[in-house]
């Protein structure tokens, strides 16, 4: 019963007092900012990393697990009320959940979504716990080669997921790469694209890449095409769902969950492609399938769940193998590097206590989420009705303070400015942020897998394709392009997206 | 010609072409190593290389098939943001952390139709003690509220 040694000393450490605060300040904080219209998970956690720094390392991450759901819990509040989901994941629970709201049932949508997630939470965290030692284990075992064509694999799956042009996304991810170049070479100490620059030696920081791409930009671009926006913030009432709806939304958040679970591990965004996927089976199999975008609490229950234990199973490729498989978990990434740890499968044997700690702080944000948003939903609310004119200028206030935090230093609030344009102008040429974000996080790591490799094979460049483990990570990402290229699921994906 | 250039999918494609040279063109200029030992220039040549590649497959396509356009729109809240933040870098070091907010706040308000000054100037005083609250008395940044300039 290893399993149940592992998260008790996993609960150990995040029921501290002290982490416990941090876990509930984290979800807290997380859910005040990711309520705000237009304001995404990336956007939210990376604002919110600069509170993290002076933490020590397992209390960080707690705090940082806490902001992660609290800022996905935000959204979805969010998309309920004011039909502005702030990312592509809750887009699909804004479909029925604002319908709810209409209807004078918000307070059971943002139950059902609350409870929801929390089941697909408790299970997710098992999931992990079951799947994490066993694909530490195996992770040991590779070398630069098989983390190299790992790492094009993830590169190929986000953009794959990335809604738009598969070679637009191409572009973006390589954008990325380069971008992620920049500072002294870590073998040579080549100072590359830094125009003798001092302040870019060390590279850009991910957290300026992250708001400029996805706060300022956002922010910029909702000036431009103000929406007309339905603030269903009346009254909010009903919140504790009766009997027969618990049990109407058991069925389709255990579906959720399940489907969820598999995509998250996924590298490439697997929370956004299990939403979907959960609306459409919950769709398909429903009764009575007319209701669905009319208010159907299953359409909200499903997604949500399968949200969230997306989102949660993705942890289990950031910890083990310490490759992001969406832009969130590459700020985790740069979060514990920051913190200086470096992810990958030594992190479980070398230090315990943080692995399962934030495994096991997983569960306590979600349950944290149940207890807080419950009765604080009314503060939500209020919040909510705040006109967008104030929120705006909080927003850029807040990324800018926080960059400068970083290093004291008004040149990363320059920097700010630059990939707020350039974030900006992609944005008008209809680029995705999130693979070039994800790109960027890849880049020195990337390189270096590669370098190493040539090491071992001796400057061979066929060894990626002559190891077997390498070459059927390449094959799936093949495969995964080609399935893109082929029309007939290339419609599937357009419809998936459009639903 | 014009409308080519009107193109979204042509200006994003020569875009990512010029941005593929441009590192292209740097990397060139750093040590290239050997196959066994690869140098600081490879690998950004070759991923700058494959930018320029998937950059011209995008403008070729884009040019001969009908895509969406750029639409013109306001330059107005690019700009004002945008000089938000640059005020508050270029504020920050000399007039301290009270001016920089202030002239943050009131710039990116403008870039709102509806923007009116005691309205932005009432969201700064919300903002600056906030603010000052949690990064400089909470987190404890070395920020002065009034800088150098403001000290007579």
């Amino acid at each position: 019963m290893e399993l149940f040694t592992n998260l008790a000393l996993g609960f150990e450490a995040a029921l501290t007092p002290v982490n416990l605060m941090y876990c509930f300040l984290g979800a807290l904080f997380g859910t005040l900012i990711g309520v705000l219209p237009g304001l995404g998970p990336v956007a939210t956690i990376s604002m919110l990393l600069p509170l993290t720094f002076g933490l020590d390392p397992t209390a960080a991450m707690i705090m940082l697990a806490g902001i992660f759901y609290g800022a996905q819990y935000g959204g979805s509040t969010t998309a309920i009320l004011i039909n502005l989901p702030g990312e592509s994941s809750s887009v699909v629970t804004a479909l029925d959940g604002h319908q709810m709201a209409k209807q004078g049932r918000a307070g059971t949508a943002l139950a059902t979504a609350a409870i929801a997630s929390f089941m697909a939470g408790t299970i997710a965290t098992v999931v992990i716990a079951i799947f994490a030692p066993p694909l530490a284990e195996i992770a040991v075992r590779f070398t630069a080669v098989e983390y190299f064509s790992l790492m094009v694999l993830g590169l190929v799956a986000s953009v794959v997921l990335a809604n738009g042009r598969i070679l637009n996304a191409i572009g973006m991810a390589l954008i990325g790469l380069l971008l992620g170049l920049v500072g002294a070479d870590i073998n040579s100490g080549v100072q590359r694209f830094t125009f003798g620059s001092l302040e870019l030696a060390d590279g850009i920081d991910f957290v300026v890449v992250a708001m400029g791409l996805f706060a300022i930009a956002e922010v910029i671009r909702n000036l431009e095409f103000p929406e007309q926006r339905e603030i269903m913030v009346s009254k909010v009432q009903g919140l504790m769902p009766t009997r027969a709806e618990l049990k109407q939304m058991t069925p389709p958040a255990l579906r959720g969950t399940a489907l969820g679970s598999v995509l998250g591990i996924l590298p490439g965004g697997g929370a956004i492609l299990a939403s979907f996927a959960s609306y459409v089976l919950e769709k398909r199999i429903s009764k009575h399938p007319e209701q669905f975008g009319r208010g159907a609490i299953e359409g909200v229950a499903g997604p949500e769940a399968a949200n969230n234990a997306g989102a949660q199973t993705s942890f289990i490729p950031m910890l083990t193998l310490g490759i992001p498989s969406n832009p969130v978990m590459a700020l985790m990434i740069g979060a514990m590097v920051m913190q200086g740890i470096q992810p990958g499968p030594s992190v479980m044997t070398e230090q315990p206590v943080l692995f399962w700690g934030i495994i096991a702080s997983m569960w306590v944000g979600n349950l944290f989420l149940v207890l807080l948003n419950l009765p604080l939903i009314g503060m939500w609310v209020s919040l909510l009705r705040v006109p967008y004119r104030h929120i705006f200028p909080v927003i850029v206030f807040f990324s800018a303070i926080g960059v400068f935090s970083i290093a004291n230093s008004t040149f990363d609030v320059w920097l700010l400015a630059v990939f707020g344009l350039v974030g900006y102008v992609l944005l008008r040429l209809g680029g995705e942020p999130a693979p070039l974000l994800l790109g960027f996080i890849l880049g020195v790591m990337v390189e270096e897998y590669f370098r190493r490799a040539l090491q071992i094979s001796r400057g061979d460049a066929t060894v990626f394709l002559t190891r077997p483990i390498s070459a059927i990570l390449l094959g799936i990402a093949v495969l995964l392009i080609l399935s893109i290229a082929l029309p007939n699921l290339r419609k599937g994906r357009e419809n998936a997206f459009r639903e | 010609m014009s409308t080519v250039f009107a193109k979204r999918d042509v200006l994003f494609g020569l875009l990512m072409v010029g941005t593929g040279a441009g590192f292209l063109i740097l990397s060139l200029g750093y040590p290239m190593g050997t196959a066994r030992n690869i140098g600081a220039g490879t690998f950004p040549a070759i991923v700058a290389g494959l930018l320029v590649l998937v950059g011209l497959g995008v403008t070729l396509r884009a040019v001969f098939e009908d895509g969406p356009r750029v639409h013109a729109s306001s330059l107005r809240p690019v700009f004002l943001v945008l000089a938000g933040i640059v005020a508050f870098a270029v504020l920050l070091p000399l007039a301290g952390y009270v001016v920089a907010t202030t002239a943050l706040i009131v710039l990116c308000a403008r870039a709102h139709p509806q923007f009116s000054w005691p309205g932005a100037l009432g969201l700064s005083a919300v903002v600056v003690v906030f603010g000052a609250a949690v990064f400089i008395f909470g987190l404890g940044l070395p920020i002065s509220l009034f800088g150098p300039l403001l000290r007579f």
